[in-house]
Parts: C-alpha cells; structure tokens; sequence
C-alpha cells in the first residue's frame, strides 16, 4: 500500500471524525474521541511489520472506501432472519440492523439494554466512567478508530445481584443496505456484583454484499460478577469483520469467551481481558472453521495482573480451500501474581491442500510462583483412526465426518449453554459436509 | 523456598574471570569503506573476499538495529568499536600461581585439568610444554583423514575456491543487522572441511580447546560436510571467559551436503556482567545451518549460561529431502543477564523432520526469552516437527517468556508444540532435603535433572562439564 | 530419642495439632492411628521441618537436643527419616545419583569420607533384591512412571541406604498390596535394632501386622486420646474410632 493510499484512508476518517466533533455529545466524550483519533493516527493502519498484524494483510480491505452511514433499511422478514434465530422460550433476542438497534427499549427487570445514544442521555454518569476502562487503544489501531467514530452500539447493564436466567441474543444484521459501508459499533456491557448472564453476539449477513463491520464490545465484570459471552461469527464471502471484546475482572470474576467462525470473508477477532484482581477466573475457547479464500485472525490476549487467577483457553481451526488461519494467544504474567494458573491450546486441523494455519501461543511471565503451559498442533486428520474406522465398516466420507465432528465437540463441550452449542453444531454439519 | 533464601543465594558474588592484557597493533576506532579495505588488506585478502565485504558494509549502512526481541541494553556506538586488532603478545602470568584464585576455583570447580587451566588462564604459550605436541599429533591425524580445518584466515588462502563457493550461502550478509556487520569486517575464525564420504576422526571439540585461541569480535565460521561425511564440532567452553569487547558479533554457516552429518555444540560462558548487571558481553550471533543435500542432518546443542545479553537462533533450512534438523538448548540467566533465544526450523523439503527441546532458566533479575519459528512451506510434504520448551523459574524477581511461530502452509504436515514454565518445585526441593542435601546441591540436582534432555546431546566429556557448569552459574541462588 | 511436649501446630493459620505429647526411646516401634483429619500427616511434616506448618507452642527434643532449631536438612543428616506417603518425582535425575548425594551429605555432615562409587553400587544393589526392587529402576528419575507400589519400595530402600536412627512411615502402606505390603514389611523390620525407633503413621491396622508396634496411639482432633499396645490396634479395627477415648 502506498502511503498517499494510507493518508488518503486517514483523512476519509478524519472528516468523520470532525463531523462528531461538532455534534451535540458531551465535551467528554469529544474529548475521548479526539484522543483516540490521535492515537490512531499516530500509529496508523498496521502493516504486516506490526508484530500484531504480521499474519493479516490489510491489502483487500485497504481496496475498499467505506462510508460510514447505511442508507435506512427496513427491517427484514422475519423468514429471513428465522434462519439465525435462537429463540425460543429460553432466550431474549434483539436485532441489529445495519448498527441500528431495532427492538423497543427493552426494561425488564433483569437487566436494561439499550442503545448507546438513548444511553447517553439516561445513563450518562455511567458511561462517562465506564468507557475505556478496559481497552488500550495503543495496541489495537481499530479500537482507537472505533471509539473515534462509532455513534451507535448497545449497552447492557446488569444491576447487582442478578441471576439473568434468559441468555440475551444480540443479532446484528447486514442488510443489502449496507453495501460498501463500514458500520462501527461500540458496545458497552456492565455486569454487577454477584449477578450472572449470558449474552450471545451474533453476526450475519443476508444478501452477500460488501461491507465492513469495526466493532468493540468493552466489558466490566465487577466483583464475583460472571458472564458468559458467545461470538458467532456467520457473515458472507465477502464481508470485512474487525472486531474485540475487551474485558476488565475484578475480584472473584468469571469470564467465559467462546468464539465461533461459521462463515465470513476476512476477519479479526481480538479478545482481551484483564484480571485486575484477585481469584478472578477466565476462560477462552474458540472454533474457526474456514471456507474458500477466508482468512481469519483470532487474537487472545490475558492479563494475569493479580495473584490466585485462573486462565485456560482453547481455539480449534478447521481449515479447508485456500483459506488461512492466525491463533496468537497471548497470556502475560504480571510482577507479582503469584499462584496463577494458566492453561492454553491451539489445534488446526488442515483439510485442504491450499489452506493455511498459523499458531502464536505466547507466554510472558515476570514471578515464579505460576503454573503456565501451552501446547500446539498442526496437522491432518489422523490416518489411523481413519483406516480404523473404514475397516469397522464406514465410507472414508463417514469417518472423515466423524473425526472432524469429534476434533470439534472438544470446543463445543465446553460451552455453557445448549441452545449456542446445538445452533453452532447444526451449522457447522452443514458446512463441513456439503 | 523463601525469596529471602533466594536471594541470599543469588547474591553470592561471580566467580570474576581474568583479563589478559593484549599489546596489540589496532586501528583507530570506527567504521567506513576504508576501515573495510584495510582490513582486507591487511589479510592481504583475494578481490572476492573484499567485494564481498564492501557489499555487506553498503549493504549495512541501509539497515537498522533490530528492535523486536525482549532484550534492553543501550545502544551501540559502531564507531567506538576498533575493526582490526592483531595480538602482538601476550603478556600472562607465568605460571597458574600468579592467577588470580578465585578463578583457579571455578576451574577446579569445573574439574578442567591443570594443563588446560593453564591455556585458559593466559600462561604463556611456551610454559605449556605439551599442548604444542597434542595438537600437531590431532593435525596429522585430521589431515590424513582428509579433513581441512583451521582458521578462517588460513583457509581464505590455501583453499580459496571452498570459501567462495560456500561463503555467505547460508547466512547472506543481508539476512540482519549483525550478519551484515560481521560479513564485513569480521577478523577470523574457523573453517572446516569435510570430504566426501569422511567421518571426521575426532571430535573437534578436542582439537578446539586445546587451541584454544582468541576468536575476537567478529568471528566467522564455516563448516562444509560433503556428501556422506560425519563431523561433531564443539565450540566454546566451560570455563568462563573474559573479553574487553562488549559487542560480539558472530557468524557460523553450516552446509551439510547428501547423507551428510553435523553436529555443533556450542557452551557459552562469556563474561554476565556483575550482580548489578553491569558489564557483560553482548553475544549478538547468527548461526544457520543448511542441510543441502538429501537426508543430510545438522544438530544444533547449545548450553547458554554466559553474556550479559544473548540473542541468537541457529537454525537449519531443510531443505534436501529426508533431513532432519535439530536444536537442544540450555539458556540460563541470572542477576541481570538477559537471553532472547531459540531456532528456526524452515521445512523446504519433503519428508524432513525437526525436533527441539528448550529449556530455560531464570533466576535473580534474569530474563530469558524462547522465540522459536517452524515453518512449513508448501513443498514440504509430511512434514515433521516436536517442540518442547520448558522454562523454570527461581526467584520472584526474574522472567521468562515464550514465543513460538508456527506457520504452515502444507496440510500432510504434522506440528507438536508443548511449553511449561513453573518456579522450582517446593515438593521437590523438601524431598531432596529431607534426604539431607542441603539447599544448594537440591537446587543444582533438580535443576540438572531439568536440563537432562539436553546435556545428553552433547559429546560425553562436556556433558559432565556441564552439568558442573550450572552449579557454578547459579550459585549464590541460597544462602 | 524423640521426646514431644505439649506440640501445637497449625497450618494457613489453622491449629491442627493441639497439645501432643509423644515419647519414643531407642529401638521402640509406635503406631499413629486416627481418623482422617486428625493430624497424623501433619505430625510427620512438623517433625520433618516441612514449610508452611508453624509450632505455636510446645517442644520437641531429639537425641537430646531441640528438633525445632535444626533446618530440615540437618535433621535428616542426624538420622531423621520420613518415608513420604506422596513420594516426589524428579524428572532427569537419575535414582542412584540422587540416592548417592544423599549418602554422601549424610556422611560428610559426620565427618566420613564420601563413599566409594563401586562399594555404593554393591550395596544398593543388594538392598534393592532384598526389597525385589528390578535394577532398572535404580537407573531410572526418581519416582519418575514408578507404579504406587514401586514408589512405596523405593522410600523403604533410602531408608535402609540411609540407615536412619529415627523412621517415620507416613501410611506407606496406602496403595500396597498384600504381596508388597510383606516386603516393605520386611524390609522396615531389617532395620529393627536397639539403637533404632520407627514412628508408624498408618490408617489401618493392616500394616501393623508386620511390623509389630511395642505402643499404638490414637490421635484425634490434634491429640492422643488414647494409648495402649498392640491389642489396641486390634480394637479400632473391630470397633471404629467412634468412642475411643470418651
């Protein structure tokens, strides 16, 4: 990419970015915006020589001028959204559209979500202390280009002492609207003391056109606080999908991440979190499963800054046509937290003569009294298993199908909830299988 | 264990090493086009060798300091460093009772003979009546086997046509910053031969320590094993060595044609800096090996313990078909010592196989980091790789930190990667001392147990050393 | 030899042993039996000098001099054993070499010349047959891939290389079966002699029936509630702990 190309990307942004600046937001988010922007420029679009960006080529994308806001779509049939519903009895479902919260204002008593405009005018206090608490936009360009110009997004705010016994699912929509757009959203979860819930993010894409999502979901658990966060990713072959979840721990949190790639074209995934305090616990489990020339990035990233932390994280890819893959986990150990504990795994599958896996597990630690392992592996489906099977009796496509499913479940098994678990096998027995 | 006891023990003091005085014929410091050419004048060097060393310095001009790995030191001033410096004469002690004994124990405590105490130590050359045989029988005996080997300097002007041949094939002097450096003004080194279908009849660690001679600043080595050959080469040693030049700077290439063997083993004891972490030497290498030919194999083993900053990653480029590489290392850093180590293992050809084995230690303030790349190209069908990497920490003040890239891009590939790091097991150190060894000898015993996997690559005689060597260079860790 | 006075102990804060008292003369066998939780492990460790368990009160003397003022290595040096009911693995080292610096610490801390490497192997080979421990594990790590009943032997064959003057078998009897139980039996037994006492740490009268104690003791919440001779044993197997000592 030539420099004027990259200037002329800025500068796009920035009159963006001016544009908010003279808008109706309070002075201090002005001034976070204009922070972030500043960050970004300063550090510019990664290049490849960012180690962080090393396996990512932004080329593809660069090619693309997307404009920030979608003309206004109708809300599609529901026939055409049934496909990636969840719902049922067991789940609270909202819908997305092109950055748009659609649902009404939902209240109940569990817990408020809204979007980021509306909370902004009745929960402005809240914000105002809460945004940026756990992203760091120095080491993530994108987050520093989101926070610069994202005006819409959700918030959740789950009061203290609250058991949110429905999981919530958050569907966001590209319609064919979106077509060469870029849609950043910046969403904001806050789960308090003692309360519990699980919240299911959810990207598709109905009609295959080209568009770019930039998306940050910032999360704070509060004390004893736990979440159980889903990401799926199931977009089309030609989407662009930057995204992070960034989370701060406090005291005796839980975190448990899973991340799934069903579909898309090119994507980045960052989930970072940061245990601040003590006997906080997180875990980090993800499947890609890539198709044709899908490239996708998955970057974990786990700040073990207190001592007695728990971390263990598994990612699997699946890998078939000429698609590419990126796992870079990274845990560090800050001076000073001792006894944690932390566990983390990559396993790529390559199914296809063109596909491509690469694996980063990191380790940075700085005090001794810590147990830390990874392990990594890259290869076929195991040769034996397969001669064992067919000589039971099943065509190689069977025992291929099963191995494949088996490699799978190990991800699949640990996530908390069915509904996700049966929703991301059913699709995934579609795609593999075709 | 305590972090009181842990640092009682890092704090006991570093057995100091022994600086020779060197009266020497130098140039003024600095570096340019012109210091190049003297240098290869002075080696009355052949027109290949100085084109190529005025391409690396052009070359060297354009490129920066390296930055990404996980070391901090500040920065080097190139044109401080004097480029040519001919030892005249030493000027040792005469004899071992004029040395200083602090380091007479550490050698004793290595178990080094007193005839090769005495070369370490800089008694001069004459006192030492039969190394002068010793070598001269090692000599006849390697050049009746065919087997060339001698320094750099040496070989550019008996067998000019081997060094331009294999000279930078491995290593190009535009890999990195420091190769460049080195490609042009190293001073001398090492050049080794092995003909077709030879198995060298020795271990040239043998032949090495008994010669031990000042390598300098900037040295460069060449080892070429032609088809079917075998040759096990040592480099370094136990002892701990002292050099006035802060900044090394060296380059080793490795070519292991069909069939052919090589195993390099490396012990680096150059001088860590004092327990404030000052002085040092920085050990900046690049160390690449090229196994050329079919079913050729190049081992790497490495015991680290020296330098005040170690950065270097032999690798081998697999490139003929059925070879196997492979890399065995020892890292340990104490006080303020920092490492940023590890291989590559680059698969080009089908069927080739590398395994490595890392083990890290850090204690006090030490930072040691493993960085490691596999990569697997597109035509390296069945590919294999095993990597384990250990780290174990002692001390709540230290570090130690992982970083293996795993890339591939051919499916039949089959990649293992395994790391663990944890402190020194409280279990283990109460049975040891239940069993009456006091802290010291558990914390050696356990941490040589650790480092097992490793020490068993290297010939017999340094294994032992070796595992003396860790004794010495943790001691301090309890009081 | 081992003299306990009014011993308290308590680990992470939490009183465990609460008021032991325990007198063992030369060449003496006691048994330590109890429930789970009583204390029994936690004895073993305070007597050892493990970390982490902290003396609140009390005193033990030790061949006439005060246990609690030696290190842990010192205490082993002046013949102290613990044959650990979790024998530890310590990859890369080999058996003999570990059992050989431990000889040799013992030897040096009483003034012998370190022992010849032929003689050494002799003898711990014998003692190895004697406890029909194969020789292959002599050259493999330390407990590293020993089967339970392997690790069990191994702690009784230091035991007998080491020839301490006081054994404290902390429930090597768990995880043995019958067959091993007699030759690690046996091999404790070898060692009876006048000048030398075992402290038996068991939670099942089983074991007891090859090494025959001269004093079986009941611990219970941090205290021996109970004493008797052998015939005690004998009872709480029929009867339980359940009322012993109300």
């Amino acid at each position: 990419m030539s420099e004027l190309n990259e200037q002329n990307l800025i500068a796009h942004y920035a009159s963006q970015h001016q544009h908010l600046l003279t808008s109706a937001e309070p002075d201090w988010l002005k001034f976070y915006r204009a922070k972030a922007f500043e960050t970004f420029t300063e550090n510019g679009i990664p290049t490849t020589a960012v180690e962080a960006w090393k396996y990512t080529q932004l080329r593809t994308w660069h090619k693309n001028k997307f404009h920030q806001h979608p003309k206004h779509a109708q809300l599609p049939e529901l026939y055409e959204l049934q496909l990636f519903s969840m719902l049922d009895e067991h789940c609270q479902e909202v819908i997305v559209l092109d950055g748009v919260l659609q649902t009404k204002i939902s209240d109940n008593n569990a817990m408020q979500i809204m979007d980021f405009k509306h909370a902004l005018k009745t929960e402005e206090p809240l914000l105002q202390s809460y945004l940026g608490q756990a992203v760091n936009h120095d080491e993530h360009p994108f987050v520093s280009l989101c926070d610069a110009l994202a005006e819409q997004g959700i918030v959740v705010i789950v009061p203290e002492n609250i058991v949110v016994d429905k999981p919530l699912h958050i569907l966001y929509v590209s319609s064919k609207n979106s077509e060469n757009c870029v849609n950043h959203l910046r969403n904001l979860i806050i789960v308090g003391k003692h309360s519990k819930v699980e919240i299911i993010e959810h990207f598709v894409d109905l009609h295959d056109v080209t568009y770019f999502t930039n998306h940050v979901t910032e999360v704070i658990l509060e004390e004893n606080a736990s979440l159980s966060h889903y990401k799926l990713e199931q977009e089309g072959n030609k989407s662009f999908h930057i995204g992070g979840i960034h989370v701060k721990q406090n005291r005796g949190s839980d975190f448990c991440s899973n991340a799934v790639t069903i579909s898309g074209h090119f994507s980045r995934h960052d989930i970072a979190t940061t245990m601040v305090e003590e006997s906080a616990n997180c875990t980090l489990n993800g499947l890609y499963f890539t198709h044709n020339q899908q490239h996708v990035d998955y970057h974990t990233t786990i700040h073990h800054d207190a001592p007695h932390c728990h971390s263990s994280s598994v990612y699997k890819g699946i890998l078939t046509d000429k698609s590419s893959s990126v796992f870079n986990g990274k845990v560090v150990v800050k001076h000073g937290a001792q006894k944690t504990a932390s566990k983390q795994e990559n396993h790529n599958l390559l199914l296809s003569e063109s596909c491509e896996a690469n694996s980063k597990p990191e380790l940075e630690i700085y005090t001794d009294d810590v147990k830390c392992a990874h392990g990594a592996t890259t290869g076929q489906l195991d040769e034996e298993a397969l001669f064992f099977l067919q000589s039971r009796g099943l065509a190689l496509s069977k025992a291929r199908r099963m191995l494949i499913r088996a490699f799978a479940n190990d991800v699949f098994n640990q996530m908390p909830s069915s509904i996700v678990r049966d929703y991301c096998q059913r699709y995934l027995e579609m795609a593999a299988y075709e | 264990m305590s972090n009181q006891e842990v640092k009682d023990y890092l704090d006991k003091a570093y057995a100091p090493g022994f600086i020779t005085d060197i009266e020497s014929e130098a140039f003024l410091p600095g570096l340019s086009e012109d210091v190049v050419r003297a240098i290869s004048a002075k080696k009355n060097e052949p027109e290949f060798l100085l084109k190529f060393r005025l391409q690396a310095y052009r070359h060297w001009l354009t490129m920066k300091e390296p930055t990404w790995a996980y070391v901090r030191y500040p920065s080097v001033n190139f044109n401080d460093i004097i480029y040519y410096s001919a030892p005249k004469k030493k000027v040792g002690p005469k004899n071992l009772s004029e040395v200083d004994p602090e380091l007479l124990r550490t050698y004793e405590k290595l178990g080094i003979p007193l005839r090769e105490q005495e070369m370490l130590a800089g008694v001069a050359v004459d006192a030492v009546f039969d190394s002068v045989s010793v070598a001269t029988t090692f000599k006849e005996k390697l050049a009746d086997a065919g087997v060339i080997f001698g320094s750099f300097s040496e070989a550019v002007h008996n067998h000019p046509e081997l060094i331009e041949r294999y000279l930078g094939t491995v290593v190009p002097y535009t890999d990195n910053f420091y190769a460049a450096l080195n490609s042009a003004v190293f001073s001398d080194g090492s050049f080794c031969f092995i003909p077709k279908g030879v198995r060298c009849p020795m271990e040239l660690s043998t032949y090495f320590r008994i010669n031990a001679a000042k390598t300098g600043q900037f040295e460069r080595t060449l080892i070429v094993a032609e088809e079917s050959s075998y040759v096990s080469y040592l480099e370094g040693c136990t002892a701990p060595m002292r050099d006035e030049n802060q900044l090394h700077a060296a380059v080793v290439e490795l070519v292991a044609l069909d069939n052919a063997q090589i195993k390099y083993s490396t012990v680096q004891n150059w001088y860590p800096g004092d327990k404030n972490g000052r002085g040092g030497i920085y050990n900046f290498v690049t160390k690449r090996g090229d196994c050329r030919g079919h079913r050729s194999k190049i081992s790497w083993t490495q015991i680290e313990t020296g330098s005040a900053i170690t950065w270097k990653y032999p690798s081998v480029i697999l490139r003929g078909d059925h070879s196997v590489g492979e890399f065995y290392s020892v890292a340990l850093t104490n006080n303020y010592q920092q490492a940023d180590t590890g291989t590559k293992m680059i698969h080009i050809g089908k069927n080739t196989t590398s395994t490595i084995v890392s083990k890290g230690i850090s204690a006090g303030h030490g930072q040691n980091c493993y960085r490691g790349l596999v990569k697997v190209l597109k035509s390296a069908e069945n590919a294999k790789n095993y990597t384990q990497c250990d780290s174990l920490l002692l001390g709540s003040e230290c570090a130690a930190h992982t970083f293996p890239y795993i890339e591939v891009k051919n499916s039949t590939a089959s990649i293992g990667h395994e790391a663990a790091t944890s402190k020194i097991s409280d279990d283990q150190l109460f049975y040891c001392l239940q069993r009456g060894m006091n802290q010291e000898d558990a914390i050696n015993m356990i941490v040589n147990g650790f480092c097992k996997q490793v020490f068993k690559e290297l010939p017999m005689e340094f294994a032992v050393e070796a595992q003396k060597l860790m004794a010495v260079s943790l001691e301090g860790v309890v009081g | 030899m081992l003299n306990i006075e009014n011993l308290h102990a308590s680990v992470d804060g939490k009183s465990i042993l609460k008021g032991l008292n325990l007198n063992i003369k030369p060449g003496e066998i006691h048994a330590i039996m109890g429930p789970n939780g009583a204390g029994k492990s936690t004895l073993a460790n305070v007597l050892s000098g493990r970390d982490g368990y902290e003396v609140t009160q009390g005193s033990i003397n030790f061949k006439g001099q005060s246990l609690l003022d030696m290190n842990i290595d010192i205490r082993a040096r002046e013949g102290l054993f613990l044959a650990f009911q979790y024998p530890v693995e310590i990859p890369g080292v080999s058996n003999m070499s570990f059992l050989k610096a431990a000889m040799n610490a013992k030897r040096r801390h009483r003034e012998q010349t370190e022992m010849d490497a032929m003689d050494f192997l002799s003898l711990i080979k014998t003692k190895a047959k004697q406890l029909q421990l194969n020789e292959e594990m002599l050259y493999r790590a330390v407990n590293e891939g020993f089967s339970g009943g392997e690790k069990k032997r191994n702690e009784v064959l230091q035991m007998l290389m080491l020839e301490p003057c006081l054994s404290i078998l902390d429930e090597t009897d768990s995880g043995l079966d019958i067959d091993a139980l007699q030759i690690v039996a046996q091999g404790v037994n070898s060692l009876r002699a006048n000048n030398r006492s075992f402290l038996v740490i068991t939670h099942y009268q089983r074991l007891l029936n090859y090494i025959v104690p001269d004093y079986v003791h009941v611990l219970a919440d941090g205290k021996i509630i109970k004493s008797g001779n052998k015939e005690l044993a004998l009872e709480l197997e029929e009867s339980g702990y359940v009322g012993v000592g109300s």
